[in-house]
């Protein structure tokens, strides 16, 4: 019944006032609530508080523009998951690409007619609505799964094209790490090492949850991003109270050569170019399952053949003894990637662990190395 | 120039486009005073800001011919041809004291 009444908000973001009032007029007209602003760091006030359902966008504005606009909104979590439409004379290619790849969902070029603009404010309305669905869906499917699924680990002999080499030690009454290897497509593979906070008998089914999620989501059709903000949406319906991970996930496009790194409050993965030194990609982030809104660590880097990437959990440079803190210990870690360059990708991560366990002979936590070559 | 009929095909009421034009007419005027300040001073760059806003509202109300004096008034301005934007200006104030009158006109009757 709730749903049936519900009123949409659209916040209406242009300098110009006559395309204001046009488009809030058409968009009243049609039951929906609109909110309008005439400069950037105003719409972006409107949106924190109000949460509208869409944003209609202005690209040129004095000041604040709406490429700027844009970028602001989507690291705000408060806002980050608001769609946003631009609205712009600006008609080059160029343009419409960087609007899309900054997270705009569509581009309307001006002159607009005002029933064009309302039939795509309807169309990613419906879309929205989906997305939503499809979340509560998936949410609803996991949570009906009543044993917990024997957890099956991706060995590199089950994916040879994902070259990938792996160490994992689960310790008993301590199983919270666990790492996935996913087919994205011929050229792409998805790489993810998580912890869950807590051990407990319910984590092996909740790792079953994730890898399904994992399985769903990372495609083609999401970017990286785009596959971890939904997977948080679903998590945040079916975790339990105090209970969330850390993840990092690599997406690895071999045709492309890039590789984007999303760190959600996880270790940082180390990058190691085929002809330079270890080097961590140092990323913030919210951990996944915690909190409705969130902000990932994100960075895209090019590239090379022979190129490594390490994903790894804390216990292999933070043992809850506390002996080595992970200034010493990522130093450490740094030493003995580059120390084992020259050994196959598929005993690396093993040998790492061995260079390491030198300084924590008796180590309390599970461990997961996860190396992958490009 | 039929204003029921373009109030009509953009999804409007008469009242409704009514009130618009009012908006419309008033930020027309203020774009064209800054078009004109902006060619006193020889300053292309205000001239092409006022021009893209005369631009923009024109087209998006339904005024495809005086969208594109404007338009040609932004180009010149982004060429710093001073002299074509003076001429695209007086094109758009015949442009929209046409519009204006029929407005007037509509009302009146």
């Amino acid at each position: 019944m709730e749903n049936s009444k519900r009123q949409f908000t659209v916040l209406i973001v242009d300098d110009n006032l006559v395309n204001l009032k046009l488009l809030a007029t058409t968009l009243d007209n049609y039951g929906y609530r609109t909110l309008t602003a005439i400069d950037g760091p105003t719409a972006r006030k409107i949106a924190a508080s109000e949460k509208p359902d869409l944003i209609l966008l202005d690209i040129k504005m004095p000041g604040e523009d709406g490429f700027d606009v844009i970028r602001k909104l989507k690291k705000n979590p408060a806002t980050s998951s608001i769609p946003v439409i631009f609205l712009s004379g600006m008609i080059e290619l160029e343009s419409k690409l960087t609007g899309f790849e900054l997270g705009a969902v569509d581009y309307i070029t001006k002159p607009f007619h005002p029933l064009e603009v309302l039939a795509r404010v309807r169309l990613h309305l419906k879309l929205s609505i989906a997305t939503n669905s499809l979340i509560n869906n998936q949410a609803d499917k996991l949570k009906q799964i009543m044993e917990a699924q024997t957890t099956m680990l991706t060995t590199p002999a089950c994916q040879p094209n994902a070259k990938f080499g792996v160490y994992y030690r689960a310790l008993e009454e301590a199983g919270g790490d666990f790492y996935e290897v996913l087919p994205i497509s011929d050229d792409i593979y998805g790489y993810f090492v998580a912890d869950f906070s807590g051990h407990d008998i319910k984590t092996s089914y909740l790792i079953s949850s994730v890898k399904a999620l994992l399985k769903q989501n990372c495609t083609p059709v999401y970017k990286p991003i785009e596959s971890m903000n939904i997977i948080n949406e679903v998590l945040i319906k079916i975790l339990p109270e105090e209970k969330y991970l850390t993840a990092c996930y690599a997406s690895l496009n071999r045709r492309t050569r890039s590789m984007t790194i999303i760190n959600a409050g996880h270790p940082p993965a180390v990058y190691q170019s085929v002809d330079g030194d270890s080097r961590f990609i140092m990323l913030d982030g919210d951990v996944l399952g915690g909190f409705d809104s969130v902000s990932f660590g994100e960075e895209e880097i090019t590239v090379a053949p022979g190129d490594r990437i390490f994903l790894y959990s804390d216990g292999l440079v933070e043992p809850s003894q506390g002996k080595i803190l992970w200034t010493k210990g990522s130093a450490k870690l740094l030493e003995a990637c580059d120390a084992v360059r020259n050994e196959p990708i598929k005993t690396a991560p093993q040998q790492i662990v061995e260079k390491l366990s030198h300084d924590c002979p008796q180590c309390d936590d599970d461990v997961i190395v996860l190396g992958i070559e490009v | 120039m039929d204003l029921k009929r373009l109030a009509r095909e953009r999804g409007f009421s008469y009242s409704e486009f009514s009130n618009l034009m009012d908006i419309f007419i008033d930020v027309t005027k203020k774009d064209i005073s800054l078009l004109e300040r902006a060619i006193q001073e020889n300053d292309m760059t205000a001239a092409g800001d006022a021009a893209h806003s005369l631009k923009g509202s024109a087209g998006n109300m339904g005024f495809p011919e005086l969208a594109k004096a404007a338009k040609s008034a932004e180009t010149y301005a982004k060429e710093g041809k001073s002299e074509l934007v003076k001429q695209a200006t007086m094109v758009i104030k015949e442009m929209f004291g046409s519009i204006v009158s029929t407005c007037r006109d509509m009302e009146s009757t």
